[in-house]
């Protein structure tokens, strides 16, 4: 209906709603996040009349929020930018007040620290300045750790920080998610309650302060929230659920903060790329400055300390000792507050400690220093310096790290012809080095770094001295030659080291060869012998006794496991595998054991376990009841015999009859009846008073192994085996095939020369063992040369030979197989050995009736006239006549012609003269049987023993049944003497020594007895060769070396002596006995100085002839103060970043400029975003915001149409009641 | 522009507390008279400040180095001064003692006074600094520079060690004296017409045998000795005066560098106070503005008319 009334009311209505919406704008205004309302109007829908349209008044279509998503977005946009630089603003600004603060920060006790030792360095023996000194070292420790200990404050109030702003993140997703469920119920946003909205947008905003996040807003209002700058990831609103988030922290890089959503499902995901918001703000924080600083700082602490320290261990304290450590640096612990556990962090700042507390272990002064001689000539001041770092160890290299330590030739390494092998390293002890198979003129050649030649023989070529003595080989520049020490021991030696060049065996200890110790055990620990009488009880817990380290009566005691893996060892078990291993002997072994348990106080009346069975408690029981108890019905369970002590109060237990030697377990009992702790007693051996027991140490023996039979006591011996003697011994490999002659007077033998040996043929073992037994038996003790020929063959290849022929020394071996072929390995054996291999055959042709003939040493005379045979029947009788001394025989073969000797029991057979041909025309030399045997591995093996060859042959010179190359097998010399055996050169023959020492089959070797007292240079001359040796080496490594050169030298005193005015030798002196030593010869070159590993000598002017200058280790130097300004200098040297680098204070001053930097960066960045932020403030609050000046406007407005409204309707009462008087 | 009254009230506060905050900072820089009061007042500056602060603690330690030099050779110095005024004493009664005029009972005599001088030089040449070690023994500081061997002669027993001190960042000073540099010894032409070096002491020493012996040669001889050897103490004392002289220089360096660095550091860390009280003027100024400017601004209000 369209009338003045329903006008009127419906606008009355539309208005006084308008109205409410003002006063309710006017009432939020002081509400957070309250958004304007507006309330919209809407026209009635107008009433058709006829062809007009009439009004129908006013209607409220709809409250409006003032609302702009746009401007919405951008507000929590620019406050997540503007809120990130905050954090960073002030946490930067903390940092730079900790690190610039005067009394934090570094630069003011650095200045301290180095104050002081400047003042020190002036005045090096003042006591008051050394403590000073460690005061001012101590402040500058405690400074690094403040620090740290600053930063750690930082760190953890930032990860606190961080901790709870993810807190304050999840109870905001957690609110927006409870909104988003309050959206659900309307579809369109605009009929949402508007409160809610405002809510929302409110819970938005205060969450992009915190994190930046993207909004995604559906149709109904509700709205997804994620973080971080990977879509689709990163969600913590979806609809009405919340994601929880956490936060993890790295202990070793404290850039690393993760940020994990969901953590406690099945897909914990990291998110990533958060960088606004306070979150973003203290994250980028801590990895842009906290860690890199305090990395920075850590950095300098390490490089403080090191370097400090390097300078102070290069020096010496005022009681001339090498200085110690200044600093070291202590772990450092971190307290978790949330789980108060304590872990250990690497932040070495923190953890700097003064090492020293001794003031008189600052080490001021320098390592070495020089005096003057009183009577030099010259007005010249000498200074000194050192420096560590000679020799440079790339290019000289300890043999020790070259060469296996080991004498066999197989372990030898290949050493180029006068090409430095490596360093014999100073502090090493005991080497032998060895040349195999020396050819011509090859040496091994010993040096000094200064030319002193120690060991070989003299270089005397001008030419090859130079190719050899070259910086690149090790020499010292300058340095010259000599053969003063060369090969000279104690005092006209080296230093007076004992060494000997040559071959060389010291006595050793042997035992039964069979059963021989290894060379560790040769020493063995004491044994016990006879009369042995209980032991002590055997140890507790033993699991297992090793095989072979024991022997009853010199049998070998197997290994003893326990009878099950669940007890140990009882000394029953020991009894009987002491016994079992001993049967059979006479007189027999007995050995019997007990356990016997002290005497045991117990509470009768309680219960206790015997072996495990339980005797429950009972009141008023004596021990005595328990006693019987025991033996009584207990017994068979026990297996245990109790007895009372003397004064009736104490239990003492022992094993029953036949249970001798278990152990006797004894446990309490609690209160539930069950078994409590229980006490093991181990049982005690008993050997028996007479008897004849020897215990001794096997072959895997060590000392201490008696102890597992509880230390029986008797007669200790020293040594295990009936014989034992001392022994040296040399055993040469197989003599070469081609030897003719040994020159004479080339070698000694225990300083004796040896004649030449030249036969007119080449030689074989038993001419070297003769030649060498004439001399060798007239020395004192006498050295005894033997020869043998020992050839192994695998047992694989006799196998697989069977089939095929063989000849040892001519003769044919057959076989019982068919056509002589071998069934077995033993068929052979037995073949080889009956075959007559050692009969001398001559022939026709060869013989020569004019010559003599020996046999076995007896010389025989022919029938004719001058003596001579007359024929070959004559030789033939007269070898028979005297076959009762020889034991040869002769017969001639009436088909061939060959006269055959015979030895009769198979012994070998001499042939004579040695020099020269003989009547038989055969070569001269002892002809000897080979035997055949199998080694304990199967092998066959031939031999003989006087060391002749054996000569392995086939008719057609094909593959013989042995599997080896057919050929003459030298034989091999052993010398053996009961002191040390040496084979030297003699000094005309040094030359060509090891080439003639190589023709016995021997090898030559350089030997260096006891410490070696100085580097020494290794080398291979004449050829190239393989080198084997063995040494006692414990330092490899450059650290202890290099500390061992600084030791070695400022232990020795060195003094310089100008021979001429451009001349000088620097002399060491023995201080026990005066003996002096040249060390270095050179010219003087004034512009290089004097240089002498690592020390330098300058002089300021020219020296005179007899000047001398000697240099010490500075052990009395106290005022000394060459260490202290080396400290000094440390204040201005580049140390962070190489050579260019900065010094520690400029380091520090960048890492504080730096943060500066960073922080006034944040400052202006925060400025400006401060507008940019009040910008979007002001924008949204021109939209939303409520102004009252504007809502007082409304208020007016609508109250204005409302009266009119009212007005409206009192007009259309006015016409109601106009109508109504005029139808009256 | 529409503003709501919310927006209002919050700027007009910001902006008074921000003018609050800037003047209470000058205030502390006027009453602190510092500029920058910790480091985070100027962050790009407190690397620079640290730096000067460094250098000027290690030209005043330089300083206290010098002066501790000083002390040591202000003694050596007194020491071979009293040493020369000594000699010059035995070279008068060398020089009286070469006059043929002189029998033995006149040298003999001369020679009491002779030994007295020997043993005051001796005295003098084994001086003790106040931590009891020996100022002429090289850095064997803890013997006497001259002591006796067992052949009974006087030789020295210090080494020969010259320990360096840094006085500026590019220059040093010897800082202790072996004996033999002010106890020279001199080259006698022997017998055998060879060149034998003889010590200080054996110098005189000598003299006083032939004193005894009344040996006019060697007393003749005497007196060119002792002059070489006064020539040698007095070269000391001159490279002792130079040293002197340089560590005076090097004081003065090292005070005018202080002071120029501390004028920068002043510069770089001081407060202006001119600029300072200007400032504070102003923002008190500003601050009095914008208060009694809000107060007349917060009363313009519509609800205020509305009646």
């Amino acid at each position: 209906m369209s009338d003045l009334l329903s006008i009127g009311s419906s606008a009355v209505a539309a208005y006084q709603r308008a109205l409410g919406t003002v006063s309710n704008n006017i009432a939020n205004v002081g509400t957070e996040g309250y958004v304007r309302q507006e309330t919209s109007m809407s026209e009635n829908m107008p009433r058709q009349q006829g062809r007009i349209y009439l009004g129908t008044g006013v209607s409220v279509a709809g409250i409006k929020r003032a609302y702009d998503q746009f401007l919405e977005q951008n507000l929590r946009n620019s406050t997540s930018e503007m809120n990130t630089q905050g954090p960073m603003v002030d946490y930067a600004n903390r940092i730079v007040d900790i690190m610039g603060s005067d009394t934090v920060g570094l630069p003011p006790a650095l200045d301290k620290f180095f104050g002081t030792a400047r003042q020190l360095s002036v005045d090096p023996a003042s006591n008051i300045l050394r403590a000073q000194f460690l005061r001012d070292a101590d402040g500058l420790a405690s400074r690094f750790r403040e620090l740290s200990t600053q930063m750690q404050g930082v760190d953890t109030e930032t990860r606190e920080t961080i901790t709870s702003k993810v807190a304050e993140i999840n109870t905001l997703a957690g609110q927006i998610a409870v909104v988003n469920k309050q959206l659900e119920g309307k579809p369109f946003a605009d009929r949402q309650p508007p409160d809610l909205l405002d809510q929302r947008d409110l819970l938005l905003t205060k969450l992009s302060k915190l994190v930046r996040v993207n909004v995604s807003t559906a149709l109904n209002g509700s709205v997804g929230v994620s973080i971080g700058n990977v879509s689709g990831a990163g969600i913590i609103v979806n609809g009405d659920t919340s994601v929880p988030l956490t936060v993890k922290f790295d202990e070793t890089d404290l850039s690393r903060v993760s940020i994990i959503a969901d953590p406690y499902s099945k897909t914990p995901q990291e998110v990533i790329g958060i960088s606004s918001g306070e979150l973003g703000g203290l994250m980028g924080f801590r990895e842009q400055v906290l860690q890199p600083t305090f990395t920075s700082l850590d950095f300098l602490a390490t490089t403080v300390v090191s370097e400090l320290n390097k300078i102070h261990r290069n020096g010496i304290d005022s009681r001339g000792e090498v200085g110690q450590d200044l600093f070291r640096i202590d772990p450092v612990m971190r307290l978790d507050p949330a789980t108060g556990k304590q872990t250990e962090i690497n932040r070495p700042a923190g953890g700097i400690m003064l090492a020293l507390q001794d003031s008189a272990k600052v080490a001021t002064g320098g390592l070495f220093r020089v005096i003057e001689n009183d009577k030099n000539l010259s007005n010249v001041d000498a200074t000194l310096t050192y420096s560590a770092s000679y020799p440079d160890p790339t290019q000289v290299k300890p043999l020790s790290q070259v060469l296996p330590n080991n004498p066999s030739t197989t372990a030898g390494i290949a050493a180029p012809r006068d090409m430095l092998l490596g360093q014999i390293p100073i502090g090493s002890k005991d080497w032998s080095l060895f040349l195999d198979g020396a050819t011509d003129r090859q040496q091994l050649q010993v040096f000094t770094r200064d030319g002193r030649q120690i060991l070989g023989a003299p270089i005397t070529d001008d030419t090859e001295r130079r190719a050899l003595m070259t910086t690149a080989n090790g020499f010292i520049a300058g340095s010259t030659y000599s053969t003063d020490y060369l090969n000279q021991s104690g005092e006209n030696g080296y230093k007076q080291m004992s060494v000997f060049y040559g071959l060389m065996s010291k006595p050793i200890e042997q035992y039964d060869r069979a059963t021989r110790f290894t060379p560790e055990h040769d020493v063995l620990p004491s044994t016990v012998e006879h009369n042995i009488s209980t032991g002590d009880t055997i140890p507790a817990n033993m699991a297992k006794i090793e095989p072979n380290r024991l022997t009853i009566n010199g049998r070998p005691l197997s290994g003893l496991l326990p009878t099950s893996p669940a007890k140990t060892i009882q000394a029953s078990d020991i009894a009987g595998w002491i016994n079992r291993a001993a049967d059979g002997m006479t007189p027999p072994v007995g050995v019997n054991a007990l356990t016997t348990t002290p005497e045991l106080s117990i509470d009768p009346e309680a219960g206790l376990y015997v072996n495990g069975v339980a005797i429950d408690p009972s009141a008023g029981r004596t021990i005595s009841e328990v006693c019987d108890l025991i033996n009584g019905s207990l017994a068979n369970e026990t297996n245990v015999f109790a007895s009372l002590d003397g004064t009736g109060t104490k239990l003492v237990l022992r094993n029953a009859e036949g249970y001798g030697g278990d152990d006797i377990r004894i446990g309490t009992m609690s209160e539930d009846g069950k078994l409590g702790t229980e006490t093991t007693y181990k049982g005690k051996l008993n050997f028996g008073a007479d008897n004849n027991v020897n215990i001794g140490y096997g072959t895997a023996g060590q000392a201490g192994d008696l102890e597992v039979l509880g230390q029986p006591i008797g007669k200790y011996l020293t040594a295990l085996f009936p014989t034992v003697h001392i022994e040296a011994g040399i055993e040469s490999v197989r003599i070469p095939s081609t030897v003719s002659s040994i020159s004479p007077d080339t070698l000694e033998l225990n300083g004796v020369a040896l004649g030449g040996l030249d036969l007119g043929r080449r030689l074989s073992v038993p001419d070297m063992v003769k030649w060498l037994n004439d001399a060798g038996q007239y020395l004192d003790p006498p050295v005894y040369a033997k020869g043998f020929n020992d050839i192994t063959i695998p047992a694989i290849n006799v196998q697989n030979g069977l089939t095929k022929p063989l000849y040892l020394n001519g003769v044919k071996i057959a076989g019982t197989g068919t056509g002589g072929s071998f069934a077995s390995i033993t068929d052979m054996v037995a073949a080889i050995n009956s075959a007559d291999t050692g009969r001398v055959v001559a022939t026709e042709e060869t013989g020569n009736l004019a010559r003599g003939l020996e046999i076995n040493g007896v010389t025989l005379t022919g029938s004719a006239a001058d003596g001579s045979f007359d024929s070959r029947d004559d030789i033939v009788s007269k070898i028979n006549e005297v076959t009762s001394t020889t034991g040869v025989t002769a017969t001639m073969d009436a088909v061939t012609g060959e006269i055959i000797l015979n030895n009769q029991d198979g012994a070998d057979i001499v042939i004579g003269p040695l020099q020269g041909d003989n009547a038989l025309g055969i070569t001269s030399g002892t002809y000897a049987k080979v035997i055949a045997q199998l080694d304990k591995e199967g092998n066959l093996v031939l031999g003989n023993d006087s060391g002749t060859d054996i000569r392995i042959s086939t008719p057609a010179g094909t593959g013989n049944a042995l599997g080896i190359g057919n050929g003459t097998y030298k034989g091999q010399l052993t010398l053996a003497s009961e002191k040390e055996i040496r084979i030297g050169f003699t000094d005309d023959a040094l030359g060509k020594g090891p080439a003639e020492l190589a023709k016995l089959g021997l090898r030559t070797g350089a030997y260096i007895d006891g410490a070696v007292k100085e580097d020494l240079l290794v080398f291979v001359s004449e050829g190239s060769g393989t080198v084997a040796g063995s040494y006692n080496a414990s330092m490899a490594d450059p650290a202890s070396l290099a500390e061992a050169r600084i030791t070695a030298l400022r232990g020795e005193k060195y003094d310089i002596q100008f021979t001429t005015a451009n001349r000088y030798q620097i002399t060491w002196k023995n201080p026990a006995n005066g003996v002096a030593t040249v060390l270095a010869e050179r010219d003087y070159d004034p512009m290089a100085g004097i240089e002498y590993r690592g020390l330098k000598l300058t002089l300021n002017g020219a020296p005179a002839m007899g000047d001398r200058f000697v240099i010490d280790g500075n052990q009395d130097g106290s005022g000394n103060n060459q260490n202290m300004l080396d400290i000094v200098a440390f204040e201005r040297k580049a140390v962070v970043g190489g050579q260019e680098g900065k010094t520690i204070s400029q380091a520090y001053e960048e890492e504080v400029g730096k943060v500066g930097n960073f922080s006034s960066q944040a400052t202006i960045a925060q400025k400006a975003l401060e507008v940019v932020n009040n910008q979007a403030i002001e924008a949204r609050d021109k939209v939303s915001g409520v102004s009252l000046d504007s809502e007082a406007a409304d208020l007016i407005r609508f109250q204005q149409a409302y009266q009119a409204a009212a007005k409206t309707i009192q007009v259309a009462g006015t016409l109601f009641d106009s109508i109504l008087q005029a139808s009256r | 522009m529409q503003m709501s009254t919310n927006l209002k009230f919050d700027r007009a506060i910001a902006s008074m507390g921000i003018t609050q905050e800037r003047l209470a900072k000058t205030q502390m820089q006027l009453s602190t008279a510092k500029k920058v009061i910790k480091p985070s007042d100027a962050p790009d500056q407190s690397a620079q400040i640290t730096r000067l602060k460094s250098a000027i603690a290690r030209q005043e330690n330089y300083v206290t180095t010098i002066n501790q030099i000083k002390d040591k050779m202000s003694q050596q110095e007194t020491t071979v001064d009293n040493a020369t005024t000594i000699l010059t004493r035995l070279k008068e009664l060398t020089v009286q003692a070469a006059n043929d005029t002189y029998g033995a009972a006149d040298r003999k005599s001369i020679d009491i006074e002779v030994r007295q001088l020997r043993d005051q030089l001796l005295s003098l040449a084994n001086t003790q600094d106040i931590d009891g070690n020996y100022i002429f023994s090289g850095t064997r500081v803890g013997k006497p520079a001259f002591n006796t061997d067992e052949n009974g002669k006087l030789v020295y027993t210090g080494d020969q060690t010259v320990s360096m001190a840094g006085i500026a960042d590019q220059s040093t000073v010897d800082t202790n004296r072996s004996g033999t540099h002010p106890f020279d010894k001199l080259v006698r032409t022997g017998e055998d017409g060879k060149p034998v070096p003889v010590g200080f002491f054996q110098v005189i020493d000598d003299l006083s045998a032939a004193l005894q012996s009344n040996n006019a040669k060697d007393v003749r001889r005497a007196v060119g000795e002792v002059q070489t050897l006064q020539q040698g103490l007095s070269d000391s004392l001159a490279s002792i005066g130079a040293a002197v002289n340089k560590l005076d220089n090097q004081v003065t360096l090292a005070e005018e560098n202080t002071l120029r660095m501390k004028s920068t550091l002043s510069q770089a860390e001081d407060t202006d106070f001119t600029e300072a009280i200007t400032q504070m003027n102003k923002d008190m100024l500003a601050l009095q503005a914008a208060q009694s400017s809000f107060a007349q601004i917060a009363k313009l209000n519509l609800f205020e008319y509305i009646r």
